[in-house]
């Protein structure tokens, strides 16, 4: 028989489960504090370094803490140090990257996604052939097409341009945020799509009306993906920047080079920071955004 | 206020044939229930008449109009899908005026029909709801709602009601019969539940492997069904097949079931029998008596009881005779049986099924 009444006392464990700190436990917190610190530490030289002045760091003495902590070596760094024949710090490639990463990321961005949702939703005959193609895009070493471009954009008169390089970046983030795209949107029931078109809504209506608002979590990821991509990129700014267009990047690695005399690390650590803040802002400010936009999909909303 | 004609239409998937040469006429108000196993083109029949999907051959005629080529939204006809397919990040009122909106018809109509649409699915009190914050039931409603307001002459249904509970889809079910008997609109149901095609339906196509078995009343699927498949597919308990031989197919039709000698006066046929055919004889569960109570009962058949099952309502009694299995469904207050016992059971001969064994249709 089925009893329902509860006996007064049980036996063996019972309620919730002890919680107690297990070696286990403590040697998991131990290996990501060592790497924490492990990656951390180059970051804590390049801040106090450049907050230093020369006479300090001549000393030798990397990781103490700065006497007289100061920004000089900063604003040097953002607006004086020399490359080659000009001193004007990184602040012109600063302007550059912003100019060069704002169009670019919007471009690829919305690209990737209407090629996603054509490649999803209105498939054609032979469209997973097409889309085949432009995953390997992905893949193709840039090495091999730079010479080429170089050529094309000379003939087009757009080598050493700003929009020569969003062209480019446009171009090259493509094949990565359209399988980003479609990826995200194989989650995306077809019904809801078969539905829009009953009530009327056309291949433009139904991209902007239905599917990019349920979109909000791939587009974040892209952008981020992208923003930090092209940013970050010294190639492509290297090469096509010419002398009027190189990104940030590529105008710190030319600061660091010009450099004769004594090396100045302040200026050096600060220009270095300076470049990668931008980034950095990006995923301190979206980090979590970018896991939850990289899960999604994986569970039913 | 529109029938609707598919002429010989045909679907292929590359080489997989889905539909072949699929002739059907429906005919203004009716209520046309597609039922079928999973995987027997009754979605796609559906999604075919929607024009969300081509078709490779025939014509799609709907109202006298032939839309074969026309666009989903051009071909007068509004789509319940059983994912309900509600646009997540609009709220109940614009999933339902957005068609409407779509085709820029004035506001102030957008408001007046999405009103009424709510007001008869009792979903007004959601109207500034996102779908995300509704049940189940309700969001079936709010999908049934954007098929009304678009005031359609042809209504699809994708199995609506498949992925609510029990409860629900019986509540939902009545909802969907009330909306036909007041809209008077034609309907074409996809479904895989014969309950829902037995309850809903004015008429029946049970399909199989893209072809239409049967089309018929409920009532004629039921009782008399063109072959086995359409026997064995409608009604649960399934009806009971027993493997005999045609013994005399004169006036008298008699059939050997293994041993028992069945005079079958009553059956009507539908093919000419000949003696010395095998054949399948089927019986459907309740039409099996345990007492000789039913008048008019001129068959017996001697089974062995196996196991007793109690639904409640009524008893389901398995037997097995010569090594075929035997459901018997009887009211609850039917006289007790032992497991294992031998038992004796009679039968109208008016009740029975005869199908060929070899071609599977109905004699």
């Amino acid at each position: 028989m089925t009893t329902q009444s509860r006996p007064q006392q049980f036996e063996g464990p019972h309620g919730p489960r002890p919680r107690r700190v297990s070696p286990m436990r403590v040697v998991t917190y131990a290996i990501l504090i060592a790497a924490a610190l492990f990656f951390l530490l180059p970051v804590y030289v390049m801040i106090i370094t450049s907050l230093k002045p020369m006479e300090e760091i001549r000393t030798g003495a990397m990781l103490a803490l700065p006497q007289n902590p100061s920004f000089e070596a900063w604003s040097i760094a953002w607006s004086q140090a020399c490359s080659g024949v000009r001193c004007e710090g990184v602040a012109p490639g600063f302007w550059n990257s912003v100019q060069i990463t704002i169009p670019s990321v919007i471009v690829s961005v919305l690209a990737g996604a209407l090629t996603g949702y054509t490649m999803s939703f209105w498939k054609f005959r032979g469209s997973n052939l097409v889309f085949a193609i432009l995953i390997f895009g992905a893949f193709v070493p840039y090495q091999i097409l730079l010479y080429p471009l170089v050529r094309v954009y000379a003939s087009l008169g757009i080598f050493g341009t700003v929009g020569g390089l969003v062209i480019v970046h446009s171009i090259f983030g493509l094949p990565l945020t359209t399988l980003m795209f479609r990826n995200f949107f194989v989650s995306i029931p077809t019904e809801l799509f078969k539905a829009a078109r009953v009530d009327g809504a056309g291949f433009l209506r139904i991209f902007w009306q239905i599917v990019l608002p349920m979109s909000a979590p791939i587009i974040v990821v892209t952008v981020i993906w992208q923003a930090t991509g092209i940013w970050n990129d010294f190639l492509m700014g290297l090469v096509f920047g010419g002398r009027e267009a190189k990104p940030m990047t590529a105008l710190l690695n030319n600061i660091i080079l010009s450099e004769f005399g004594e090396r100045r690390y302040n200026v050096e650590m600060a220009a270095t920071f300076l470049t990668a803040l931008v980034p950095l802002a990006i995923y301190l400010l979206s980090g979590r955004w970018f896991v939850r936009g990289i899960t999604a999909g994986s569970v039913k909303g | 206020m529109a029938d609707l004609e598919i002429r010989g239409v045909s679907v292929a998937y590359g080489a997989l044939t889905v539909l072949e040469e699929l002739n059907l006429t429906v005919p203004d108000e009716e209520f046309l229930v597609l039922l079928g196993p999973s995987g027997c083109g009754k979605s796609t029949l559906l999604n075919a008449i929607a024009g969300l999907q081509d078709i490779s051959t025939g014509q799609v005629v709907i109202g006298g109009k032939n839309v074969t080529w026309a666009e989903p939204s051009a071909r007068g006809i509004a789509m319940v899908f059983q994912s309900y397919a509600l646009y997540p990040r609009m709220s109940v009122y614009r999933n339902l005026a957005y068609s409407l909106q779509v085709a820029r018809l004035p506001r102030a109509e957008i408001e007046d029909r999405v009103h009424r649409a709510a007001e008869m699915l009792q979903i007004t009190e959601l109207l500034e709801r996102k779908p995300a914050m509704l049940s189940g039931g309700q969001r079936q409603r709010v999908a049934i709602g954007r098929a009304l307001v678009r005031d359609a002459s042809v209504f699809l249904f994708d199995e609506p009601l498949s992925n609510l509970d029990a409860q629900l889809r019986v509540e939902l079910r009545v909802e969907i019969k009330r909306l036909h008997r007041e809209l008077k609109r034609t309907m074409i149901y996809v479904t895989h539940d014969q309950v829902e095609a037995m309850t809903l339906a004015d008429k029946i196509a049970v399909l199989k492997g893209g072809e239409i078995q049967q089309l018929g009343t409920p009532d004629a699927i039921y009782d008399t069904p063109a072959n086995l498949f359409v026997a064995g597919f409608v009604g649960a308990p399934a009806m009971n097949f027993l493997s005999g031989t045609v013994q005399s197919a004169g006036p008298d039709l008699v059939v050997d079931v293994r041993g028992t000698q069945l005079a079958l006066p009553k059956y009507a046929r539908t093919a000419a029998p000949v003696a010395g055919q095998k054949v399948v004889l089927g019986i459907r569960p309740e039409r099996l008596n345990l007492d000789n109570r039913l008048v008019g009962a001129d068959c017996r058949l001697t089974v062995d009881v196996d196991v007793q099952e109690s639904l409640g309502s009524e008893k389901v009694i398995w037997a097995r005779y010569q090594g075929q299995q035997i459901a018997i469904k009887t009211p609850v207050d039917a006289p007790a049986v032992t497991d294992g016992a031998p038992l004796e059971l009679n039968f109208s001969s008016a009740n029975v099924s005869l199908f060929d064994a070899d071609t599977e249709t109905r004699l």
